[in-house]
């Protein structure tokens, strides 16, 4: 019921803009359709959710459901994949991008085709994209950076930690939450963990260690910032340093349970896993949908995060 | 004594003038735990144990591309097992018996179909990589207990762990006769076979340890950050390779010692930690590690180069690359 809520919600707030396919053929048959999908790495928790919930979705619409997801968060790998998989001509193609702007030349060949893509989770700048389904990220920064601001009374420095350069859905958390705590009076120190736990461990002891006056640290993924705060818990500083995480997996909501974690943010990942292969069946049936669905995002405190365990 | 002091004065010089640098253009960082932040990091993470396998497989001519994936694999074998609620000691070597399998898989491929050790051990870096997934992904694996914690936190556990791995790859190369024909065949892999040397079964055996070592330093991790996670140590493979090099092991075998890998871990964890210290963007610290690999190498082939030329008068090293050593080109 939650999740039909969020989801009404998110296509209201997505506005007017739509996308429709072309006329369906009268002999459109549910059981010819190939849906290909490609997310971020079968290695990430968040992504192997979602691709699970994508596939559910289209086995139980009757369509085959391709998955092409690579091992490794490698965008070269992500787009041989996505490239070898077009000539395959599925019927609509879905990914959910490492790097979001590699794909201009598998738009080109789609478009061609007359394949229609989808994205998920992360934006594709591109006018062909058929339509997009993630997470409020700048608007789940800014939820976030709001709780710092709350938490820390806007004093001292807070570590905004970024994903690798670039990287759309990292770079809009980091924006969010950068903006909203520098309005409150808060140092911003950014730097960039390439989505990797070890880093982000190692740029928050050095911070640590050399910034007296650090109140804060944000970690855009769910891995890092459960390994953050567990490396602050460690060094006895979880009542001077909060930690702020992304995704709320199961070490972070008991990171956040335990009290070494301050927030995170839930990403309804199984509702965007279903919803763009119902998108990706209603265009190939000729339907419109919005181009662009953004989910809100649901901040986890210690008051909330027993419910998303 | 002397001879060792002369090959590690290099790397060590260096890392003093690091952390003069640092001392000097950061006052914060002039206390104790500056200093801690750079051990935690390299022994918490992992990856001075890492490199400690590479430093027996490179010495050996054995560079292993897989490394990361093995990290990864073990992370999510010791995690499965803990959370099934096997004892940690079991769960523990499980892991650290992954690590050799691996090992011996890429040893096997290595030594018995002579496929180049880059494209072997690329190939099993995303086959392992897989089996870790099959494994791992989407599971659930945090909370293994106060026991199992303390290999990773803090400073005693890792630095425990990375002393155990140190030792053991000083024994091995320096006084076991398997370490000397390590060197030799790093050195010259057909006059080690001609000489009588089993130089498959060593590369094996080189291959295992090295499996080894990456098992252990994710056991490490995963018990510093409490929880296993199928998405580590992607691309430590080149981290490994650069701290091994940055202290004076060689890129083409037969020379190097993990005393010279203490000092280039150091130094690689010196330097990101001291751009930080000094408010400088981590993309900084790839650029200056990068500069540092590059020089440690350029100094390495221009004393194999020198040294060659005055033991035969002909410029034979010259001939020697990367890429010959893994079999591509001449």
């Amino acid at each position: 019921m939650k999740r039909a809520l969020l989801l009404l919600t998110a296509v209201v707030l997505a506005g007017c803009s739509s996308s429709s396919g072309t006329p369906a053929p009268a002999t459109f048959n549910l059981a010819n359709v190939t849906i290909a999908y490609s997310g971020y790495s079968t290695s990430n928790t968040y992504w192997n959710i979602l691709g699970k919930a994508a596939a559910t979705e289209a086995a139980a619409k009757g369509v085959k459901f391709v998955d092409v997801t690579a091992t490794t968060n490698d965008s070269g790998i992500q787009l041989q994949a996505v490239n070898s998989e077009l000539s395959q001509k599925p019927s609509a193609l879905i990914i959910g991008s490492v790097d979001n702007n590699v794909f201009g030349t598998t738009i080109a060949t789609a478009k061609a085709a007359g394949i229609p893509i989808l994205a998920v989770d992360t934006g594709i700048n591109d006018p062909y994209i058929s339509a997009l389904i993630q997470t409020d990220n700048e608007g789940a920064g800014k939820l976030i950076g709001q709780q710092i601001c709350t938490d820390t009374g806007g004093k001292g420095t807070a570590l905004v930690l970024g994903g690798t350069v670039g990287a759309q859905s990292g770079d809009a958390r980091k924006k969010g939450v950068e903006e909203t705590i520098t309005a409150c009076g808060l140092k911003d120190d950014g730097q960039y963990g390439n989505w990797d736990s070890a880093t982000d461990v190692s740029l928050s002891d050095a911070t640590i260690a050399s910034t007296p006056d650090l109140s804060a640290i944000f970690v855009p993924h769910s891995d890092g910032a459960a390994a953050v705060a567990k490396e602050v818990s460690d060094k006895g500083k979880t009542a001077t340093v909060k930690v702020y995480g992304f995704d709320g997996s199961a070490a972070e909501l008991t990171a956040i349970l335990n009290g070494t974690e301050a927030a995170s943010i839930h990403q309804d990942n199984v509702t965007m896993g279903k919803t763009i292969v119902d998108d990706a069946i209603t265009i190939l049936q000729g339907g419109t949908v919005p181009q662009t669905v953004l989910i809100p995002p649901v901040l986890i405190t210690k008051a909330n995060a027993a419910s998303f365990q | 004594m002397q001879k060792q002091l002369r090959e590690i004065a290099g790397p060590l010089l260096g890392l003093i003038l690091i952390w003069i640098f640092i001392f000097a253009l950061a006052p914060i960082s002039r206390d104790w735990s500056s200093v801690e932040n750079v051990l935690e990091n390299s022994t918490g993470s992992g990856l001075f144990i890492m490199c400690c396998g590479m430093t027996i497989a490179l010495i050996g001519n054995c560079l292993d591309l897989s490394v990361g994936s093995i990290y990864a694999l073990a992370s999510v074998v010791v995690g499965q097992l803990l959370k099934a609620g096997v004892p940690i000691p079991i769960a523990v070597l499980a892991g650290l018996g992954a690590g050799a399998l691996c090992g011996i898989v890429n040893g096997t491929i290595v030594s018995r179909t002579g496929i180049p050790t880059l494209i072997a051990t690329l190939g099993t870096q995303m086959a392992f990589r897989g089996v870790a997934d099959m494994i791992g992904a989407g599971v659930d694996m945090e909370q293994f207990g106060k026991t199992f914690d303390w290999l990773g936190s803090g400073l005693q556990g890792p630095l425990f762990c990375s002393a155990i791995a140190f030792l053991t790859i000083w024994f091995i190369l320096s006084k076991t006769r398997f370490g000397y024909q390590v060197f030799a065949q790093g050195g010259n892999e057909e006059v080690a076979r001609l000489a009588g040397i089993p130089v498959k079964r060593n590369i094996v055996l080189i291959y295992m340890i090295c499996g080894i070592m990456a098992a252990l330093a994710s056991i490490v991790y995963t018990a510093r950050v409490d929880f296993a996670y199928v998405d580590r140590g992607q691309g430590w493979e080149l981290l490994a390779i650069a701290g091994v090099v940055i202290g004076g092991t060689s890129m083409f075998g037969g020379i190097g010692g993990v005393g010279k890998t203490v000092l280039g871990v150091l130094i690689y964890e010196s330097i990101f930690a001291g751009l930080i210290y000094l408010h400088y963007d981590a993309f900084w610290q790839q650029v200056a590690t990068g500069v540092v690999l590059i020089l440690a190498v350029w100094i390495d082939h221009t004393q194999r180069r020198a040294s060659a030329s005055r033991r035969t008068g002909v410029n034979i090293a010259k001939k020697r690359s990367l890429w010959s050593r893994v079999g591509i080109g001449s």
